[in-house]
């Protein structure tokens, strides 16, 4: 058993450091308060402006618990759909607050802006069938890439895959549709009732593919430019523009009224046309995630073999931690062996080797994090029902 | 060889009058300003050049005025004030004229009987029948069509008391049917505050 403090392979790799949100050496990092703060007070002030806070103050309130709930459960799915990497909950908090702020409050005024010129040089017809859709895909989408353009400008959030990018964007998103959602809920539910009927049908109907998944396809896009530079500039920025294109045409699809009613008014065809136009951009984000997924794997790997001292993950362990179907049969293994608690001790092992290798990468093989990691790695190891 | 991630210079890039903090800020701010600022003020000059402010009234002499719908954008070589107001919008024009006076004992169907037994310009058109509207204010009003191949035109003729306000819209037959509710809406937006004259 080797001390992970004295055997790092590749001493001469430096540690890339912990994320962090807050950055004073940044003007960007000034800029993005200045402007949260600006627009949170607009966005809160429209809020309790709202018919139903002012009379309803129980309805306001269960739908504050409700999309909090309903935000929570969405954010654990996305965090825990991070593979390798536990990113930043400071950095994350910015993510979303960008998006329910900053983005959600110029989107507003900017909506609203377009939404008139279509209507003065066209129709009101044309703005209501087309121009509203065309507006609110070209402002939000940028306004929410803008969002991860600012994480990726602050240093400190060491932004460095195209997962990064993935996992901000998504938090944007996120942060822009439970606001955007608590917002309608207050402007429009008149019961307790109504509030369910909005979880429904914003959250569970079309919350599935709504903004979290297009700024997470955008902000994969964004990350692949800005971390994949061993590839040729030209094809990051098509890559990083496609993937906003993408994103852009599956928004301005979703808000699009005139294919409302192409399967009929019923609720069977309702929901026909949610699927038609959903699917397509959740099936786009998970093969997104799956194709950065694949370098992230490779990347995680070749760290692994340089930086890592192997008493600590062995090369099968290693093999075991690179997808979530292998790590499960590794734990399946050790209960075959051991029984339960061996492979509740298998799992406890491999969280802990995930939280090592993190730790060796951000803060270096001799910082207390991987140390203490390290340590205890070596006492599970030492667990006689450990298998 | 698949390159491991390793602390890069853009990590040591801190510096607060660094190229990444200052040009990175002002990107972000031009953005934000663009759609915060930018949008709106581009929304005002649209607005101020279609010469009417869209959903509000729009004076067409003292006492009479009307309220142009979305996009259609004002002439000024043919408007007039106190006689009349053209707005057009895809080859379609608007002319809402005030200045035209029922004579003793006359009705307004005699008056607009005149302007009805015109015979058309374009041989075959079909001129539909004589029908009455009211406006949203209340005045009453006769209206009819003349549709022919190539263009179209659709006359109100509204009354109050001895005062006539003739709305005239004419333009291609092909795009009638987008314009149609835009010229009713129009039409019955019409108001006389004028008392209804003698």
């Amino acid at each position: 058993m080797s001390d992970a403090g004295t055997t790092s392979p590749t001493p001469e790799v430096r540690p890339v450091g912990r994320a962090r949100l807050m950055d004073t050496q940044s003007f960007v990092f000034w800029v993005f308060v200045v402007a949260m703060v600006y627009s949170g007070i607009h966005v809160f002030s429209e809020i309790t402006g709202s018919l139903v806070v002012q009379t309803l103050p129980a309805v306001a309130w269960w739908a504050l618990v409700v999309w909090s709930t309903y935000a929570v459960a969405f954010l654990a799915i996305v965090y825990r759909h991070q593979l390798f990497v536990r990113r930043s909950p400071w950095v994350t908090v910015g993510a979303l607050a960008w998006g329910g702020t900053v983005a959600m409050w110029f989107a507003m005024k900017a909506n609203s802006a377009v939404g008139d010129i279509f209507s003065l040089w066209f129709s009101s017809d044309f703005s209501d069938d087309w121009g509203n859709a065309i507006a609110a895909a070209t402002n939000e989408e940028t306004l929410k890439a803008l969002g991860v353009a600012v994480i990726v400008l602050l240093p400190l959030t060491r932004v460095r895959s195209t997962l990064d990018g993935w996992y901000y964007g998504m938090m944007v998103g996120l942060g822009f549709q439970i606001v955007e959602d608590y917002a309608y809920t207050v402007r429009e539910a008149a019961s307790l009732a109504e509030v369910n009927t909005f979880l429904f049908q914003r959250g569970l109907l079309a919350g599935l593919w709504a903004h979290a998944v297009y700024t997470g396809i955008v902000g994969a896009g964004i990350g692949f430019l800005v971390t994949r530079t061993d590839r040729p500039l030209v094809r990051r920025v098509l890559v990083a523009v496609g993937f906003f294109a993408l994103a852009w045409f599956f928004h301005f699809l979703w808000d699009l009224p005139v294919i409302n009613e192409m399967f009929g008014t019923g609720f069977g065809g309702f929901v026909a046309v949610i699927l038609l136009k959903g699917v397509p951009a959740l099936v786009t984000l998970l093969l997104v995630v799956r194709w950065a997924r694949t370098y992230e794997r490779s990347e995680w790997t070749a760290f692994v073999e340089r930086c890592v001292d192997p008493s600590l993950l062995t090369p099968q362990e290693a093999t075991d931690l690179l997808s979530r179907k292998q790590r499960t049969a590794a734990r399946k293994a050790s209960a075959a062996q051991g029984g339960h608690q061996a492979k509740g001790l298998r799992k406890r092992l491999q969280v802990t080797q995930l939280r090592y290798v993190q730790a060796v990468r951000e803060e270096g093989p001799t910082s207390t994090a991987a140390l203490a990691e390290a340590d205890l790695i070596r006492r599970i190891r030492q667990d006689p029902a450990f298998v | 060889m698949i390159p491991v991630q390793t602390h890069t210079d853009l990590d040591d890039d801190r510096d607060l009058f660094g190229p990444r903090s200052v040009i990175g800020a002002i990107a972000v701010l031009v953005v934000l300003t663009f759609f915060g600022v930018g949008l709106q003020w581009i929304d005002d000059w649209v607005r101020d050049s279609s010469g009417f402010t869209v959903g509000e009234a729009t004076a067409v002499s003292d006492t009479v005025s009307f309220v142009p719908a979305p996009g259609w954008i004002n002439d000024p070589d043919q408007t007039f004030t106190g006689v009349g107001v053209v707005a057009q919008k895809n080859g379609w024009e608007i002319k809402v004229a005030t200045g035209l006076v029922l004579q003793d004992g006359q009705s307004l169907e005699d008056f607009a009987t005149i302007f009805y037994e015109i015979p058309p310009d374009e041989p075959g058109a079909q001129v539909s029948d004589l029908e009455t509207f009211t406006t949203t204010s209340g005045l009453t009003g006769l209206t009819w069509t003349v549709h022919g191949t190539t263009n179209t035109s659709v006359t109100w003729m509204i009354a109050n008391g001895t005062n006539v306000t003739q709305v005239l819209a004419s333009g291609p037959s092909a795009t009638l049917d987008s314009v149609r509710s835009e010229l009713d809406a129009m039409a019955a937006s019409v108001t006389d505050s004028s008392g209804g004259g003698q």
